[in-house]
């Protein structure tokens, strides 16, 4: 069975798609390029990462989306305190639409509760209703060391750890507790489905 | 104008923070850095983002953090520029 991978460059995606790989899934990987709201290498870190996981048996393909071109969407005309939910529903409506045109029954994700502000249950609950496929998120009750041990063991850390500037859209304050009703009010002030598929259409694959 | 730099939090750039909110318009700030060759990459009314050698992302509270320099003097030149600019 395949899933998609939303995989970031950072520490915990590529622990999660070990654990699927492990678990005899399939995986394929989608990037979010979240320029020129961070710099070009997560993009670069997240290649190196797939490639690293291939040892395993990790994926052929992978697809990098342009969401710092959603991202000034949202910043234009949404509630600043839910930037970073905006922005999951859209990786996540993206990732569902990806999922379904390569064959992908679910979208795996790094997250992992209370480890950032923004993920808490509140908010994960109002990011997973975007979407009908599941979302697995392998690590959600593991801490921070127990992931960063198994990134060492299965040597994806030290490209994780390769500096990159963290994303400067997050807000200073950001909504801890979600309240879904305006959520939804506020997103249908843009044409979401538009801003899909002109992202799908954009989006770049990559043999690796 | 008073202000404090040091590498961001992952140290892939240099954050520069003034000793005031300055409370911008990033609309305004655009213009007055057009002006003085910086080409705006985006700009909203909560983050602005240019480039010139060096990329800048300039937030409404005057925080702004430098991309691609490797020093904190040209860090510290570059700031004192900009807030020049901004609050001539």
């Amino acid at each position: 069975m395949k899933v998609l991978v939303l995989i970031s460059g950072g520490i915990d995606s590529p622990v999660a798609a070990y654990l699927m790989i492990q678990k005899g899934f399939k995986v394929e990987y989608v990037h979010f390029d979240n320029q020129p709201f961070t710099d070009e290498v997560p993009r670069e870190k997240a290649i190196q990462l797939a490639k690293h996981l291939k040892q395993f048996g990790g994926g052929n393909t992978f697809y990098i989306i342009h969401h710092g071109l959603t991202q000034t969407e949202i910043l234009k005309s949404l509630e600043r305190k839910y930037t970073c939910i905006f922005c999951r529903r859209f990786m996540y409506r993206i990732g569902e639409r990806l999922a379904e045109f390569i064959g992908a029954e679910a979208l795996v994700t790094g997250e992992n509760l209370g480890q950032v502000a923004s993920q808490t249950l509140h908010n994960l609950r109002a990011e997973s209703e975007a979407i009908r496929i599941p979302i697995i998120r392998p690590l959600i009750g593991f801490d921070k060391q127990e992931i960063v041990d198994l990134a060492k063991k299965i040597g994806t850390y030290e490209i994780s750890i390769i500096r990159s500037l963290c994303c400067t859209v997050t807000p200073r304050y950001p909504e801890t507790r979600a309240i879904l009703d305006k959520i939804k009010r506020e997103e249908g002030k843009l044409e979401i489905n538009d801003i899909i598929d002109l992202r799908l259409k954009e989006m770049e694959s990559l043999d690796i | 104008m008073k202000f404090v730099s040091a590498p961001c939090r992952t140290s892939a750039a240099y954050e520069v923070k003034p000793d005031k909110n300055l409370r911008l318009i990033l609309d305004d700030v655009a213009k007055k850095l057009s002006n003085e060759g910086y080409i705006p990459v985006v700009v909203t009314s909560h983050i602005a983002v240019f480039k010139k050698e060096y990329e800048l992302t300039i937030f409404p509270s005057g925080r702004i953090l430098i991309k691609k320099i490797e020093e904190k003097e040209i860090a510290d030149r570059i700031a004192r520029e900009i807030y020049e600019v901004l609050l001539e």
